[in-house]
């Protein structure tokens, strides 16, 4: 299985990585958020913008904008930049397959679904963390030049963002296969993620401190496990090629 | 093996069939008779509603192991655009850990094009380039699903030639509409009507249970020479300005008609035998 999954993970790798559009759409999204938005913040805090305090439920008090900056706006731009790419990805490799009949080439050749889903799956995962870790560490960079994060702060960050590209490959994964077409898969991808950022607010703004963050890491694994066992155990052929 | 699709559409009704080792057999069918579903069903795409599926004495289920000794020309695929030629073959080999890419890629003329992308292929060397990946493993059975449908007629009978090369050897098992190319590349033949086999025979047992048919021409009205057949307690049939015949040995019965024809002042002035083709069988079969 090894064998296979090395060329049908290489196979991946090569479409993607030669897709310019790709390269540049996964780019995009964690660029905006971990650089342009958080460099915007911090230019904002230090040339005096926003020096209103603001009351959040887990401090039973009102905090400052920077305190608002480390534990609330800092993990939601990393979960938004870590959801979007792989999920997107994850529908075009597998529904874009389908849809251009090249997975029929596939089906002809000695593997299983799980071969396929698991190629498909490993380059996605590869390929946005290869795009979204550096683009986050130059975030770390950023944040840490200003003094706005601790290092326990930024790992638990990796740690939310390593959590969310995995239930956003996941849920991807399972759409593709359990949706018809495209655009019902979009649609239903946008209902998967979408509260995603919601709940991770609120969990922000109840839970005090780190806390949130790990609680946040903590909610986002499990999903990423539950949407990965769901999906790996209903990869078939027949889900692949649309025939269920 | 039965197959009903999700909102009922029963594509195959306990359907049940073997191809014998060596064996060049063709799924002939209308369109929605269940040919690529079967092709499907053995390539492990499609599992049946009911029944199994085994394959050189194994059942299917995905496995890997007997995967490896079938290749297949799946029916217009799409292509991935991104990689070259000799990076699909080399895919290829290294799922089945056998074939060489270069080799392969020359005896079916795609050696100056290995490092070529496959959206850059035309359509003809598109399917060479299937051709040759389902035979690059020396696999013991083929599976072709219309392996020459959509093509010009130049590129098909290129594809049917390397066919003919390809087909030496493994069993086969080719579904096609094109009923030239099956009798040209198969010696047996399944006929398939909504998901039953109706016929599974070599195709020259088949022609020997069908008679030739014999066309007279003669100058005047068809139906006078049609007429007189009667007369002569035969039945023909008008086609065009010909009338036709079956006879079960016409080549003793013609030279007596003829003459008894001439010598009524029938102007008789073709008169031919046409053995059955297979697209006569076919359409006999499928019409009853």
């Amino acid at each position: 299985m090894r064998d296979r999954l090395r060329a049908l993970l290489q196979k991946e790798a090569r479409q993607i990585t030669r897709s310019r559009r790709t390269v540049v759409a996964a780019l995009t999204v964690p660029t905006l958020m971990l650089v342009v938005v958080t460099l915007g913040d911090i230019l904002a805090l230090k040339i005096g913008f926003g020096s209103h305090r603001i009351y959040l439920l887990s401090s039973a008090r009102s905090v400052s904008p920077e305190t608002l900056l480390r534990h609330f706006s800092l993990p939601i731009l990393v979960t938004i930049s870590s959801l979007v790419t792989p999920s997107i990805l994850m529908g075009d490799v597998l529904l874009g397959e389908r849809e251009r009949r090249t997975l029929e080439l596939l089906v002809a050749l000695p593997i299983t679904a799980l071969d396929v889903v698991l190629a498909k799956l490993g380059a996605v995962l590869g390929f946005a963390l290869s795009v979204t870790i550096p683009v986050f560490l130059l975030n770390v960079a950023i944040v840490s030049l200003f003094g706005y994060a601790t290092p326990l702060q930024e790992a638990a960050l990796g740690g939310l963002l390593l959590a969310a590209v995995l239930y956003s490959a996941g849920s991807g994964l399972l759409v593709a296969l359990l949706a018809g077409e495209p655009r019902a898969a979009n649609i239903v991808s946008g209902l998967v993620l979408g509260p995603v950022v919601p709940v991770e607010g609120l969990i922000l703004t109840v839970v005090p401190g780190n806390g949130a963050i790990i609680l946040s890491v903590a909610v986002l694994g499990v999903l990423a496990v539950g949407v990965l066992f769901w999906s790996l155990s209903s990869a078939s052929f027949e889900r692949l090629v649309g025939a269920l | 093996m039965t197959k009903i699709f999700p909102g009922g559409v029963r594509a195959l009704d306990s359907t049940s069939f073997a191809i014998l080792p060596g064996e060049r057999c063709c799924l002939l069918g209308p369109n929605g008779a269940g040919k690529t579903t079967i092709i499907r069903m053995l390539e492990g795409a499609l599992r049946p509603t009911e029944g199994s599926v085994c394959l050189l004495g194994e059942p299917v289920s995905g496995s890997v192991q007997v995967k490896r000794r079938i290749g297949v020309v799946p029916q217009s695929p799409g292509l991935y655009p991104d990689l070259t030629v000799r990076e699909y073959l080399t895919l290829v080999r290294r799922l089945y850990r056998r074939g060489s890419v270069e080799g392969t890629a020359v005896e079916y003329g795609l050696g100056r094009l290995l490092d070529r992308r496959l959206a850059a292929l035309s359509g003809g060397y598109a399917r060479r380039l299937l051709v040759a990946a389902a035979v690059l493993p020396g696999p013991d059975l083929l599976l072709l699903d219309e392996p020459t449908v959509g093509l010009d007629p130049i590129a098909a009978a290129e594809i049917r030639e390397l066919l003919g090369t390809a087909m030496n050897g493994p069993s086969v098992l080719m579904s096609t509409h094109n009923l030239r190319e099956a009798e040209q590349l198969c010696d047996t033949v399944i006929i398939l009507r909504e998901g039953k086999v109706l016929v599974k025979e070599r195709i020259e047992a088949l022609r020997s249970q069908s008679s030739p048919r014999v066309f007279f021409g003669a100058g005047g009205s068809p139906s006078r020479l049609k007429s007189a057949l009667s007369d002569r307690g035969i039945d023909g049939a008008i086609q065009g300005n010909e009338v036709w015949f079956s006879a079960a040995e016409p080549r003793r019965v013609v030279p007596g008609l003829l003459r008894s024809l001439l010598a009524d002042g029938l102007d008789v002035y073709e008169c031919r035998i046409v053995e059955p083709t297979l697209e006569d069988l076919f359409l006999e079969v499928v019409r009853a």
